[in-house]
């Protein structure tokens, strides 16, 4: 018996080449099915990233202060939206997820308590979002 | 009872444009994914190139990714990663040239063992007048190259010592007066050495085997961080162990 459909689905798997395969880049971000401890690379990684964007985003903004007081007031005003708010809890959400799972890495990654990792994932996940619900009411309570 | 399953098999010849197969078999949901692909290959498709020798998780040949993850499909119950009328989505290890279809070219897991002094041949136990480790084979491993199909670090340098050889230079390096070549202390400290691990723990999830290689990782890490800070206040240096 032939195969049922040999052809609705001709795209080529990373590496399927013969040849060394590329840097798959997209493989940082493949969690699913995966173990817990790739689910904390993938925190890191998204984390890590967005952080950066952030630092980015926050020099064009410091840079309206050549402007002078009325263009930097002027965002300053638009900030106090609640979609704005909304961004800078996911900016907290994503200094709390790095940092505390920063620690863990850099304890286990010195051998320290390498057998509690996925404890410490599970103990320090709890802890950020206790945090991050603390953070959140400040966000919008201000 | 029988099931009918479908398989998506990652289908690549030389010099042809990769594709996809789907296949439908009925089969036991007690036999095993290596089962089904056999079967596929027995009743349907005799140019599907897989590779298989003990079917018991001995030999680590068969390794694949089934549905995104490394398994050996002849230890793996059809009943254990689909359900009736299920689909899989067969590939071969990621991180390999790809040779045919499911095949592999293992050389890149190979060539990594070798520099630590790991070549996996010959007998378990040394025999008489032979080098320290020469013919050791490392600890459980099978070399079935899950460990480095799965990380995600190697997916993006492939220069990356990864997992299997890493965990093979601790191992070296625990037992007795065990000792690292020049070369093998220049790659597990290097640039691509063990400090480029980024602990996702991926590989010891679906090593068959149980090494545990970011285990490991992470114990050598340890011994080569406590021998810097004891170079560092002045109580010896590693240095001279390694010139040994």
């Amino acid at each position: 018996m032939p195969p049922v459909d040999s052809t609705s689905e001709s795209k080529a798997y990373p590496g399927q080449s013969g040849r060394l395969p590329r840097r798959q880049v997209w493989r940082w971000f493949a969690f699913a099915k995966r173990s817990l401890g790739t689910w904390g690379f993938v925190l890191n990684r998204v984390a890590g990233l967005g952080l950066v964007v952030y630092l980015m985003l926050h020099l064009v903004v410091l840079s309206l202060l050549t402007r002078g007081p009325d263009g930097y007031n002027a965002f300053v005003a638009l900030a106090h939206n609640p979609i704005f708010l909304l961004l800078d809890v996911v900016l907290i959400a994503g200094i709390i997820g790095h940092g505390l799972n920063g620690l863990r890495v850099a304890l286990i990654g010195s051998g320290i308590l390498v057998r509690w990792q996925h404890q410490m994932l599970i103990v320090l996940g709890v802890l950020g979002v206790v945090l991050l619900a603390i953070a959140a009411f400040l966000v919008f309570r201000i | 009872m029988m099931w009918t399953i479908t398989l998506k098999i990652a289908r690549y010849k030389p010099g042809e444009p990769a594709r996809t197969d789907t296949f439908q078999v009925s089969i036991d949901p007690e036999r095993t994914v290596l089962d089904s692909i056999e079967k596929i290959w027995a009743e349907q498709d005799r140019s599907l190139v897989f590779r298989h020798a003990c079917h018991h998780a001995s030999c680590g040949s068969c390794a694949m990714v089934v549905n995104g993850v490394e398994i050996l499909p002849c230890i793996k119950l059809i009943k254990d990663v689909t359900k009736p009328g299920g689909t899989l989505i067969i590939e071969p290890l990621h991180n390999f040239p790809v040779i045919s279809d499911l095949v592999v070219d293992m050389g890149p897991f190979f060539e990594r063992m070798q520099i630590v002094k790991m070549p996996i041949v010959g007998p378990a136990d040394p025999l008489p007048n032979q080098e320290p480790n020469e013919y050791n084979r490392f600890d459980d491993c099978i070399e079935c190259g899950m460990c480095l199909s799965a990380c995600p670090v190697v997916a993006t340098d492939s220069k990356y010592l990864g997992p299997a050889a890493l965990a093979a230079a601790y191992q070296i390096l625990s037992s007795g007066d065990g000792n690292l070549s020049a070369q093998a202390w220049e790659a597990v400290d290097g640039e691509h050495g063990l400090w480029r691990c980024h602990v996702a723990f991926e590989c010891s999830a679906v090593c068959p085997s149980n090494v545990d290689p970011a285990g490991k990782i992470m114990a050598l890490r340890r011994r080569m961080t406590v021998e810097r800070i004891r170079h560092l206040l002045g109580l010896g240096s590693s240095k001279k162990k390694r010139e040994k």
